[in-house]
């Protein structure tokens, strides 16, 4: 029997960021994520290589949620929104984000989920469109200690 | 003391390292590497007291890594730090001689928990 994993709720990604970069976090839930303004997606599979879970995030989300993870300084991250476009270190740094954030789904320690796929930049925006049509979804706002908000949405499988 | 840190992310190697500091080991001296391959020149060189590795890396996993170092007769304490957080990973770790498996992310408390059994 195939089960779809849990979408975490508000706090327990709050905790899981704030545990990760020492700052504070804080999330609620959010209207849907445009996906056109997705600039960042992975995509997390199991042992068989099915898509179970997808993480995506407007700019906004995906520049704050690299910042955070060096405290790159707020001026870079406001570079990056400006332009619409993640610079090299806040590149590397979600990169590291998004492969941690396998643990973010209760249930992937028995799962075995990995990260299979991460999209950045535009291109996110079409693949988070075409990955997401049949999935269930919930979106959240996140609020980290010194940069502010942006969003990401969390998408599971059945 | 030395502690070798090995993960690819020269992110991750600085959470380390500060999280060290916060767990209360920032008296102790810390060296890096990016991969398996240039880890076990550091082992060689430097002779750290411990490893703490990433399981994920490019040219040499932490996994070979560590059997390779546990066949040259080093017993260096080795634990990983990584996303990984299977059962089948720990197990998989431990069969191979780590002391322990630290699940990112992790907090200066995780740190001193895995650290100080193995460092008493």
């Amino acid at each position: 029997m195939t089960t779809t994993l849990q979408i975490p709720v508000a706090e327990e990604i709050g905790d899981f960021l704030s545990n990760l970069y020492g700052l504070q976090v804080s999330t609620k839930p959010a209207s849907p994520l445009d996906v056109e303004k997705a600039r960042a997606m992975a995509d997390y599979v199991d042992d068989q290589g099915n898509v179970k879970a997808v993480v995506a995030c407007d700019i906004s989300g995906a520049a704050k949620l690299g910042a955070a993870l060096t405290q790159i300084p707020v001026g870079g991250v406001e570079d990056s929104i400006d332009e619409d476009e993640l610079s090299n270190s806040l590149s590397e740094n979600l990169l590291e984000v998004f492969n941690i954030a396998v643990n973010v789904f209760r249930e992937s320690h028995s799962h075995r989920l990995v990260v299979n796929q991460i999209t950045l930049g535009s291109e996110a925006a079409k693949l988070t469109a075409e990955a997401t049509s049949s999935a269930e979804a919930t979106h959240y706002e996140l609020d980290i200690e010194r940069y502010g908000s942006g969003a990401i949405s969390f998408f599971t499988f059945s | 003391m030395k502690i070798l840190i090995v993960d690819d992310s020269k992110a991750m190697r600085m959470i380390v390292t500060r999280t060290l500091k916060l767990a209360g080991y920032d008296g102790h001296d810390t060296i890096e590497a990016s991969n398996g391959v240039e880890a076990l020149e550091k082992i060689e060189a430097e002779s750290p007291d411990v490893v703490l590795s990433d399981w994920n890396m490019p040219e040499m996993k932490g996994i070979e890594l560590l059997e390779k170092v546990r066949e040259s007769g080093n017993n260096v304490t080795f634990g990983f730090i990584t996303s990984e957080s299977s059962a089948e990973t720990k197990t998989l770790a431990k069969d191979a001689g780590a002391q322990f498996v630290l699940t990112k992310p992790f907090t200066a408390e995780n740190m001193q928990a895995v650290l100080e059994p193995v460092l008493a």
